[in-house]
């Protein structure tokens, strides 16, 4: 009995080796859920700060009021009973909608 | 002082979610983890690997269910024992083959008498539940009671698993000429 513990004692000792990293570690880490999580809040930081440098650098908050002030322009040129009211309750129903569902799932 | 750097380090990770702290640990146990997972699949270097991934992230997101009642690096061994266990009962799930199949299969593969003495060939003779013990205790250099914290079940039982682990070994070994000379 003693004779067979001294054995596989030595046995394990001859056996035993250290595993080299070689990049687990590194592959461990990236798995974390909440590295994946602070990636994605990076990659979104990210977009959204180029979309303001842009909306800035190209003078966005000007072009909002243009294409408001033409569509305002237009409808006052072509008259109220041109348009199709139908239409722009649907579009408004479409837009509530979407505003809802986009309010419910950062909710 | 090195069990003090662990909780050190853990106490990091739960109360600062520091991820370097955690980069440390899994530095740290990388080794002795993946070890123990070849001991266990026999020599299967890439599902030893995924199963280390797996212990590893397991442990980052229940870390705050690390009581220190016991070291890190026990309760780690539960979680990578938790782990190959899992494993197992999902591959029998989809094998559909009983414990004493695959362990009877396993230990009719004594065909290299007189090789190089392999230790994958060798634990390949146990059960899995005795190769758990004897690699913990002869690899690892786990305790007894540590053991049983591992794979939740008395000393006793780990006792009489690493005897049988024990006999069956010594006599492989010794079949195949090892005489630890």
């Amino acid at each position: 009995m003693e004779t067979n513990d001294k054995l596989l004692k030595q046995f394990f000792n001859e056996q035993k080796q250290e595993i080299e990293d070689n990049g687990f570690s590194r592959r461990v880490m990236r798995s974390l859920p909440s590295y994946s999580k602070h990636l994605s809040n990076l990659w979104v930081s990210f977009c959204t700060t180029i979309a303001l440098v842009l909306f800035i650098t190209l003078n966005g908050l000007q072009a909002i009021a243009g294409a408001l002030r033409e569509i305002f322009i237009s409808i006052m040129q072509n008259g109220i009973e041109n348009i199709d009211l139908k239409s722009l309750l649907i579009a408004v129903v479409v837009l509530v909608v979407l505003c809802l569902r986009k309010v419910c799932s950062m909710a | 002082m090195s069990q003090l750097n662990d909780i050190s380090l853990v106490a990091q990770v739960v109360v600062f979610k520091n991820t370097r702290a955690f980069d440390e640990l899994v530095k740290k146990y990388q080794s002795p983890i993946r070890r123990f997972f070849l001991n266990l699949t026999c020599g299967d270097g890439e599902l030893s690997d995924d199963l280390a991934q797996d212990t590893f992230v397991k442990a980052y997101t229940n870390i705050a269910s690390f009581k220190n009642l016991s070291s890190f690096s026990t309760w780690l061994y539960r979680v990578a024992y938790n782990v190959f266990y899992d494993y197992i009962r999902s591959r029998k799930e989809t094998t559909d083959l009983e414990a004493k199949e695959i362990d009877a299969a396993w230990s009719t593969e004594q065909e290299n008498v007189g090789e190089k003495m392999d230790i994958y060939q060798s634990l390949k003779m146990l059960k899995e539940i005795e190769r758990t013990c004897i690699t913990l205790f002869y690899m690892e250099d786990v305790s007894i009671d540590k053991i049983a914290g591992i794979i939740g079940c008395p000393a006793g039982t780990v006792k009489s698993h690493l005897s049988r682990g024990k006999d069956k070994l010594a006599t492989y070994l010794k079949q195949n000429g090892y005489d630890g000379n």
